[in-house]
């Protein structure tokens, strides 16, 4: 599937909204080769956390091809709540729901979501780097892990019982771990793809109620 | 912001955890637009047992629209009317600027160029 449009990126307003990067590029990999799983589940309710460009909403858009969903899409960055609606523009004739929030994660949201998923800042980073407007894309604090690790135990009371939930990782936010951490919230996880890009070692993981695979 | 978004919203401030009123938020000031929706029944039929119905009506009444039945409907699918109307307000009412105001503790979440801002402030979490 052709990657989305999201030229207005280069336009000068736009410059504090993340540019779609090879972590980007590996969790559309992966949402792509999920692609039959996604479909097969019929997402009535997706959610971005930290939508940026929005290029991966407008992805999943795509990939779903149907206008039986809504998108919500959160980020503590304005700008990425306007880009994400100039990036959905550019790329359909016949725009899907596409609804952005600002809000820091997954904050004020009471309804539940078949499918959720968040590139986060992931980068290891001085704790008070964490949602600056300079670093708040990338800097995750201590192993990086200081922003997704908040949303966590959030989960569970917005993912529906069949909903699925994609998070992008790398080798210091210790993958293994995030995967036993969110057994206790009762999520089971697989790494559905990893890269190597550079120094870093990316990975996509993909989780699902632990009780789903009881049935 | 659409009608369908405001009825996934509440409060979040620490502490204003009453049910009854962290939700739905109040909308003041609203200015709206109509905006063109896809006409889409499969999934708002498929939508319809995850609304919060009590809310969606208070929430249109507030705003003038009058249209929606009090009760809980049933069997939707089979109601072409009711789906067109169901269609203009959740997906085709959008606030552009406003506020939503919460019932609980007053806070006051702005709506700017039809995104709903609910951030808090560090305290406020
Ligand atoms: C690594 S970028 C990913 C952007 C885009 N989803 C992508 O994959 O290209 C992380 C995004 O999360 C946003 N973000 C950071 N902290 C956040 C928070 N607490 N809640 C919501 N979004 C946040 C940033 O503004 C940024 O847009
Ligand atoms: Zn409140």
């Amino acid at each position: 599937m052709n990657t989305p449009y999201t030229s207005h990126l280069r336009q000068d307003e736009f410059k504090s909204v993340y540019d779609p990067s090879e972590d980007t590029f590996l969790l559309l990999d992966a949402l792509e080769n999920d692609a039959k799983y996604i479909q097969n589940l019929k997402p009535l309710t997706c959610l971005e956390i930290g939508t940026g460009s929005g290029i991966v909403t407008t992805f999943l858009a795509k990939i779903l091809d149907t206008q039986q969903t809504i998108y919500v899409a959160t980020d503590i960055n304005p700008m990425a709540t306007k880009s994400l609606l100039l990036t959905v523009k550019q790329n359909f004739d016949t725009v899907p729901i596409v609804e952005p929030i600002l809000t820091n994660l997954v904050g004020g949201l009471s309804c539940k979501f078949d499918l959720i998923v968040f590139n986060p800042p992931y980068v290891q980073s001085e704790s008070e780097e964490i949602g600056t407007k300079l670093f708040a894309a990338t800097s995750g604090g201590i192993k990086g892990r200081e922003v997704m690790d908040k949303l966590f135990p959030q989960l569970d009371t917005i993912m529906s019982d069949t909903g699925v939930f994609y998070l992008v990782a790398i080798q210091v936010n210790k993958p293994k771990e995030i995967i036993e951490v969110m057994e206790g919230y009762g999520f089971i996880g697989e790494i559905l793809l990893s890269r190597r890009c550079g120094i870093e070692l990316l990975y996509i993981l993909k989780f699902i109620r632990n009780k789903q695979l009881l049935q | 912001m659409r009608l369908i978004t405001h009825n996934m919203l509440k409060c979040h401030v620490r502490g204003c955890d009453d049910s009854s009123k962290n939700f739905p938020l109040e909308i003041q000031d609203a200015q709206l637009e109509q905006i063109e929706a896809e006409k889409n029944d499969a999934f708002l039929v498929r939508m319809f047992p995850r609304l919060e119905w009590n809310a969606l009506v208070s929430t249109a009444k507030n705003l003038s629209i009058n249209n929606l039945p009090e009760k809980i409907p049933e069997n939707i699918e089979e109601d072409q009317a009711l789906l067109e109307i169901l269609h203009t307000v959740l997906l085709e009412t959008n606030v552009k600027e406003g506020r939503m105001v919460c019932r609980g503790c007053g806070h006051i979440y702005a709506i700017k160029n039809s995104v709903p801002n609910m951030l808090l402030a560090e305290h406020e979490i």
